[in-house]
């Protein structure tokens, strides 16, 4: 499935988090393993005491209340994130409507997959192409298409119904001198003319 | 003794045109937008796009109008050209028929596809 710019505005941020938890997490087991080895200076953090000794207590004791403050407000700022970052997962694309025109007299626009649908119609018009499927992705108008095709038929038959006759098409309903188009195409056998019997 | 008092005088009449107020309802409005938009050649389909609070396409404010418009387009037709000209008959018929003006007619071309006539 391809997806739109939200889609991969929202695969972008999961990498960045997921990264950014992945290296919290591996810091953190890291200074573990250290502190388990000896690593550190053994007059402050010796191997084989608890993690939280003596010196953390005192810490703690020392700064609070203040530092439960702290506490809470980064386990809000945490909560708060990983809310949002629920919610974007379910984010899909906003703009389903391209707005070709916005005028004093009204807008006018144009369903996304009403366009896609009359896209992929028209490129399946080919007889070189058993499926078609468009994607509009806006607010500059990009086509991305997937396109099955018969592997029998000349590749030039194929590229020619798509530069000359389906996406002017989409340019002249565009009105878009330029409209950029992302064609991924597969080949498959066609289907056999004849029954077979065995 | 009778005394006849004259008649009074009744006060002069409004000339007849501003007898009387004429509202047009907003589904009427409605109605003749669709019929309109419906004879612009590539417009395949028409209809109506009421908003959550009132089902009809069209609102009149006084002696103006506003107008919402679903409408199926042939697909591959201009579609500046014939939202363009699909406003103009509109705007046309609605003021023709009703004397409102539209000051605005929102399309939303929901689907795009079949031939052109």
């Amino acid at each position: 499935m391809i997806k739109g710019m939200n889609g991969r505005r929202t695969g972008r941020g999961n990498r960045w988090g997921l990264a950014l938890v992945g290296l919290v997490l591996a810091i953190l087991g890291g200074s573990a393993l250290a502190r388990g080895l000896g690593a550190f200076p053994q007059n402050w953090a010796a191997a084989r005491t608890t993690v939280v000794d003596g010196n953390v207590v005192a810490f703690f004791a020392r700064t609070s209340p203040g530092i439960w403050w702290l506490v809470a407000l980064a386990a809000l700022v945490v909560a708060v994130l990983a809310v949002r970052w629920l919610l974007v997962q379910g984010r899909r694309d906003a703009r389903r409507v391209l707005r070709i025109e916005d005028g004093p007299t009204g807008v006018t626009e144009v369903s996304e997959s009403g366009m896609a649908q009359a896209v992929a119609a028209d490129v399946e018009s080919s007889p070189a192409v058993f499926h078609a499927a468009a994607h509009l992705v806006g607010p500059r108008p990009e086509v991305r298409l997937r396109v099955v095709a018969d592997e029998s038929a000349p590749m030039g038959e194929l590229s020619r119904h798509l530069s000359a006759v389906a996406l002017p098409h989409v340019r002249d309903a565009l009105d878009r001198d330029r409209v950029p188009a992302v064609a991924r195409v597969s080949l498959e056998p066609s289907p056999s003319p004849h029954r077979v019997v065995r | 003794m009778t005394v006849t008092v004259p008649a009074q005088r009744r006060a002069p009449l409004p000339a007849p045109e501003r007898r009387g107020r004429t509202e047009v309802a907003d589904r009427v409005v409605s109605k003749i937008a669709c019929v309109a938009a419906a004879e612009v050649p590539e417009v395949r389909d028409v209809q109506p796009r009421g908003l959550p609070w009132t089902p009809s396409a069209g609102e009149v404010h006084g002696d103006q109008a506003v107008v919402r418009l679903n409408v199926s387009v042939a697909y591959p037709a201009p579609l500046h050209a014939v939202a363009a000209r699909l406003r103009e008959h509109v705007i046309d018929r609605v003021a023709a028929q009703t004397g409102l003006h539209v000051t605005r007619l929102d399309i939303t071309m929901t689907d795009v596809g079949g031939d052109l006539p």
